[in-house]
């Protein structure tokens, strides 16, 4: 396996990757239905769809809804549950030899936990990382656990004590004060934090008069989610993974230099199966361009929380 | 299910039909074969998502889609000359099961749901299967039989207004047609309500029915559950599961979100 897509060495954790780039969970299925489609020599890691306690039938039609440059979905968690998971994919994509991050959720805190219980039980040691997912916005409830700091305080603080596993936290964009979510989450044990879930939106469909409510990714979120992952690294210092309408080359660069460590694609890499290597090319080009010997160098490299660092080593 | 393949394809022929109709002809550089009742899955320029087509010809060398041009994904696609390239996945999807038939079949198609059923109907010639082709749409500005594949098989063209072929609806010549013989099953393709009264002709003649489903479209490959429909076995997804699917399976519903 080509193990250089970027010259430099990248660690999630314990973890070495191959790449940067990453699916970002609910666009790669269970794991190895887009071998086909995808270069799997160009991903960092295979991201599961979130899973939960119990099967998910999800929610009935419209489920998605084409927007002027995105994407409006409320898919609503549809999964096998957990437990299938473990026993029918999880051995399947534990054979393609890639590092595996598996994505669990839940309508509830409870639920949410009972499913990292029960993923630590069944695979206590060997994942990338878990994703807790704190950030659906199609569950039916119109307060999400990471728009409020101290409800993701408590939820991060009971996870960690269940496992010892890589925990990322996936976090909703549409809090308050990003950066307060992310300190909360810091402060409770994370080990990294999934940046972000998408944007509440709406839209309407005026052939049937109905108004659709989901959540919204693609192309059109980019500079607002790129913003958000810029306010985030300001405030935390364990890795960020940045996800939202990255959609090219540049794009994939710019939200790494604006702090993220690695970088999720969502909606993009169904439309375009080739991104990963685009956004890998740029990488590489910008590496040699600026003399970068370390990751963590280009990681934030045009954020203020950088630059301030620098000066203040200058003097 | 093959694996699925993505592609930069030439085009090599573009024709309009009526004003509104497009057919294209896209080299065929898959590996694997496309079946009949298959698509792909292609990107446009103007509108976001990609957009799925029925595979309407397939040959080694060509494979074309035949579509309406209606809003901005289809006018951009239209506006595609030979020589430029397109991207496209596929093949995408399941097939009509015609090998699991040994009799009579009947192809019964609406409008521009004539795609899927230009391919099988060759396919079935080629197979030397005995069918009959029913074809309507609503005025002879929608009809597109001139695509009727050339062969030996009986056809039955209708529009609702009678401006050509016959007078009537489809649905109700096909009613007719299977209570004088022996029909092993059905083919279907054509707009939600003509596939709904269809499937329920099947189900009273006690006759096996198999309709192309379309739904809104994200990923195209199974993996974003964006286009699924309510089954008796559940949500399955109109991609990868179907677009094929046993009209007794699907729960038809008053409205097209399905």
């Amino acid at each position: 396996m080509e193990r250089n897509n970027i010259p430099i060495k990248i660690r999630l954790g314990k973890i070495r990757l191959d790449s940067p780039v990453i699916p970002a969970s609910g666009v790669f299925g269970y794991g190895d239905e887009l071998k086909s489609l995808i270069d799997y020599n160009k991903i960092g890691a295979i991201v599961t769809k979130t899973l939960t306690i119990k099967e998910k039938k999800g929610n009935p039609q419209p489920r998605i809804w084409e927007l002027e440059n995105g994407l409006l979905n409320s898919i609503g968690l549809q999964n096998i549950g957990i437990e299938r998971f473990v026993e029918k994919k999880f051995p399947v994509i534990k054979k393609l030899k890639k590092p595996i991050i598996v994505s669990i959720g839940g309508d509830t805190e409870e639920e949410i936990l009972l499913c990292l219980q029960y993923i630590s039980k069944r695979i206590p040691y060997g994942l990338a990382g878990i994703e807790l997912n704190l950030s659906c916005p199609n569950i039916g409830k119109n307060n999400l656990i990471s728009e409020n700091a101290k409800d993701t305080y408590n939820i991060v603080k009971q996870a960690r004590k269940i496992t010892s596993q890589f925990l990322i936290a996936k976090l909703s964009p549409n809090a308050g004060d990003v950066g307060e979510i992310g300190r909360a989450a810091q402060q409770a044990g994370a080990d990294a934090l999934c940046a972000f879930n998408t944007f509440k939106g709406l839209s309407f469909d005026w052939e049937k008069q109905k108004v659709l409510l989901g959540g919204v990714s693609g192309n059109a979120i980019f500079p607002l989610s790129s913003r958000l992952v810029y306010q985030l690294y300001q405030n935390v210092s364990i890795p960020i993974i940045g996800v939202g309408g990255i959609h090219s080359g540049i794009t994939g660069l710019l939200m790494i230099l604006c702090g993220a460590y690695i970088i999720g694609i969502g909606t993009s890499l169904m439309l375009n199966p080739q991104i990963p290597d685009e956004i890998i090319e740029e990488i590489k080009k910008y590496i040699k361009e600026k003399n970068i010997k370390k990751w963590e160098e280009i990681v934030g490299f045009i954020n203020d929380k950088k630059r301030e660092n620098k000066l203040l080593s200058d003097i | 299910m093959n694996p699925l393949e993505h592609k930069i394809s030439e085009i090599k022929e573009k024709k309009i039909y009526k004003k509104n109709f497009c057919l294209l002809a896209i080299k065929n550089n898959f590996h694997y074969t496309a079946l009949p009742g298959q698509f792909i899955h292609v990107k446009t320029e103007d509108v976001f998502l990609r957009r799925p087509f029925s595979i309407a010809k397939y040959s080694d060398k060509n494979l074309s889609v035949l579509f309406q041009i209606k809003g901005k994904g289809t006018f951009s696609l239209s506006r595609k000359n030979p020589g430029e390239k397109i991207d496209i996945i596929g093949p995408v999807g399941n097939s009509f099961p015609y090998e699991k038939f040994k009799g009579d079949i009947v192809i019964a198609a609406g409008g521009i749901g004539i795609s899927p059923m230009i391919f099988l109907a060759s396919v079935l010639i080629k197979n030397k299967k005995k069918f009959s082709f029913f074809y309507g749409a609503r005025n002879k500005d929608l009809l597109l039989d001139i695509f009727l594949p050339s062969g030996k098989y009986p056809a039955v063209v209708s529009t609702d207004d009678g401006s050509k072929g016959e007078k009537g609806k489809i649905t109700d010549k096909i009613k007719d047609y299977i209570k004088t013989g022996k029909i092993d099953a059905i083919f279907a393709s054509g707009p939600y309500f003509m596939l709904k009264t269809i499937s329920e002709i099947a189900q009273n003649a006690n006759i096996p029915c198999y309709v192309s489903m379309e739904n809104r479209m994200f990923c195209g490959t199974g993996v974003c559950q964006g286009c699924v429909i309510e089954t008796a076995e559940g949500f399955k997804k109109v991609c990868t599961e179907g677009p094929i699917f046993d009209a007794k399976q699907i729960k038809w519903k008053e409205t097209t979100y399905l």
